[in-house]
């Protein structure tokens, strides 16, 4: 006959040499037995443990609640439930979390008590509560941060905030689903190399050959560029390591930067125009009234007068029309593009006409060699100052008697667009290889080589950009010899 | 007479400039249209110019790059720097050109500095 004594002793081994807490509990919640691993941790002796309820040592009652329910379960179908997991009461008032494993005790097959086994896990759950809290002071962070926010591992976006969904126009739910590398399509095609690149690193945890911050272009859903900067670091994210990235959009910042960039440039020019142009205009006319002064005693004075004042008018009409011109630069810079259908024609003849009365004195033979009546394009009234200056540029530099300008217009085909060509050759003076290129860019460089080149045929270009048209210069031809200068002008063509 | 060689990208101030020096009695040896050109020119001259008028604003290349290029051949170059931009004269100054022309000048501050400058070179 075993006495109840027995029954409980026989796990004394058990008691006296776990590291683990070891109690007895009865069905109706007495604790018999519990070892000094236990006692230690709840902070209480051996008689004001045995014999009382665990209600004691249980916080809060829907702790108490959650072990009864295990006790019926356990009496009901006589099996327990996993681990446990119970926020107890010390002696103390302070709590201890402990995962408890039961073991049933059966005596005659029937359950009489259960043997409970085990251990303190307050550090994990308090560290586990931390990561949580901190989990979500990160998400209520990255929620309402400015800066599109994500996590990057195995090329996988593993979280991503609401502004990164706003910057790149995709939904979050779309973005989820996305696989390896998938991500990329939101780089431009020609920074999506170095992107990468960096992204790879960082998830691998690279220390070297890493930018903490870089700048690069993206594509939205839409397919509008964006200009973001990153500013990225390895991290670790579920053991793992991952890149955590913040994306700014500067795309309006960029925008200002070329604004100031464009601004800086002119304003060298406008400083250039001064400097240079104006100034060489008043140099000639102060050495042609002191040579007037000079020569007038050795040569027959109405004839020298008549050269004279010939050459004065000739800088006069250069300061006006460098006036002109700086005044229509600022016109383009002030209106905004608003192009309509034009036929090319009749602007062409309105320069012809505007040409033929201003320059009367000299000899100038202008042929329009045209197939067609109408050739349409997209441009607006401009269009007539890039007549005005071709037609200047060929009369001024000019030695012959007669000036011969010839303007040929036909339709080409080109990348299967029509295009309108128009060659514009004259028997000028020809423009040096080494200024084929520059001659359109005063005012648009940074780089002052061009400065003292013309003014004239750099707002030719400013005006064509308007209508994404294009202009170059090629050496005139004439019987297989170079004479002048051939300016190829090429416009998108407009259905009538 | 003293040898001039102009340098000069404005087509009438160079023939301004040749007509009132040649009427001076100076001969001009030779007339550039930008700082390239006149480099490339002064490498040929056999007999190199008492005096070079230099601008500084050109297109292609500017006067002080050709400035230095030019004293890379001879240390011993005459260069009067016409210019109506102050901020070249401190570059200029920097590698020994203090001969200056201001735009607009006349010419008799041409013929003067002319002057002065072939007296220094024969003072040195």
């Amino acid at each position: 006959m075993t006495t109840e004594g027995d029954f409980f002793n026989k796990y004394d081994d058990i008691f006296d040499n776990a590291h683990y807490f070891v109690f007895i509990y009865t069905l109706d919640g007495k604790i018999m037995k519990a070892n000094e691993v236990m006692l230690n941790a709840f902070g209480y002796n051996y008689d004001e443990v045995v014999n009382k309820t665990f209600a004691k040592f249980l916080f809060r009652e829907e702790q108490l609640k959650k072990a009864l329910a295990m006790i019926k379960n356990l009496k009901k179908t006589g099996e327990m439930s996993g681990a446990n997991i119970y926020e107890a009461k010390k002696k103390d008032g302070t709590s201890l979390h402990v995962e408890l494993f039961g073991i049933p005790l059966r005596q005659n097959n029937q359950i009489k008590a259960v043997l409970a086994i085990g251990h303190d896990i307050t550090d994990l759950i308090v560290a586990e509560r931390k990561l949580e809290e901190e989990k979500e002071k990160f998400e209520t962070i990255a929620e309402q941060s400015g800066a599109g926010i994500l996590i990057l591992q195995d090329d996988v976006i593993k979280y991503s905030n609401k502004r990164f969904s706003e910057i790149s126009g995709y939904s979050l739910d779309i973005m989820k689903y996305w696989t390896a590398g998938e991500m990329f399509q939101i780089v431009h095609q020609d920074d999506r190399k170095k992107v990468i690149e960096q992204a790879t690193r960082k998830q691998q945890g690279a220390t070297t050959d890493v930018l903490d911050q870089y700048e690069f272009r993206g594509i939205r859903k839409d397919g509008k560029e964006k200009w973001l900067e990153i500013h990225s670091k390895s991290i670790n994210y579920e053991n793992e390591p991952a890149d955590l990235v913040f994306l700014l959009d500067i795309t309006e910042r960029k925008l200002t930067e070329e604004r100031i960039k464009k601004a800086y440039i002119r304003e060298e020019f406008y400083k250039d125009l001064f400097a240079h142009d104006m100034n060489n205009i008043l140099q000639n006319l102060v050495l042609l009234i002191d040579l007037e002064e000079i020569e007038e005693q050795n040569r027959e004075k109405s004839n020298f007068k008549t050269k004279f004042l010939l050459s004065i008018r000739k800088q006069i009409s250069r300061a006006s029309s460098l006036v002109k011109n700086v005044k229509i630069f600022s016109e383009i810079d002030n209106t905004d593009i608003n192009l309509k259908k034009i036929n090319i024609l009749n602007f062409l003849g309105e320069a012809v006409n505007k040409i033929n009365k201003s320059t009367r004195n000299k000899n100038i033979k202008i042929d329009i060699i045209s197939e067609k009546k109408d050739y349409i394009i997209a441009a607006d009234d401009f269009i007539q100052y890039v007549f005005e200056n071709l037609f200047y540029n060929s009369i001024t530099f000019n030695d012959n008697l007669e000036v011969k300008i010839e303007i040929k217009l036909s339709i080409i085909n080109e990348k299967n667009h029509g295009v309108l060509k128009l060659e514009f050759h004259d028997n000028g003076r020809g423009i040096p290889d080494s200024k084929k290129k520059s001659i359109f860019l005063r005012g648009f460089l940074e780089d002052r080589t061009v400065s003292g080149l013309g003014l004239g045929l750099s707002l030719v270009k400013v005006i064509l950009d308007r209508y994404n048209a294009t202009i170059q210069v090629e050496d005139n031809k004439i019987e297989g010899k170079s004479k002048g200068s051939n300016f190829i002008i090429k416009f998108p063509i407009e259905a009538n | 007479m003293a040898s001039i060689f102009i340098v000069e990208d404005d087509e009438d101030l160079r023939l301004l400039y040749a007509r009132a020096l040649r009427n001076k009695g100076y001969d001009v040896m030779g007339v550039a249209i930008d700082g390239k050109d006149a480099v490339e020119k002064y490498k040929q001259l056999d007999h190199k110019p008492d005096v070079i008028l230099l601008d500084y604003r050109m297109p292609i290349k500017n006067g002080y790059d050709a400035a230095k290029e030019i004293l890379e051949i001879e240390k011993k170059a005459n260069i009067i720097l016409t210019s109506a931009d102050r901020t070249a004269l401190g570059m200029f100054k920097s590698i020994g050109i203090t001969s200056v022309l201001k735009k607009p000048f006349s010419f008799i501050k041409l013929y003067e500095s002319i002057e002065a400058s072939l007296n220094s070179k024969h003072f040195n």
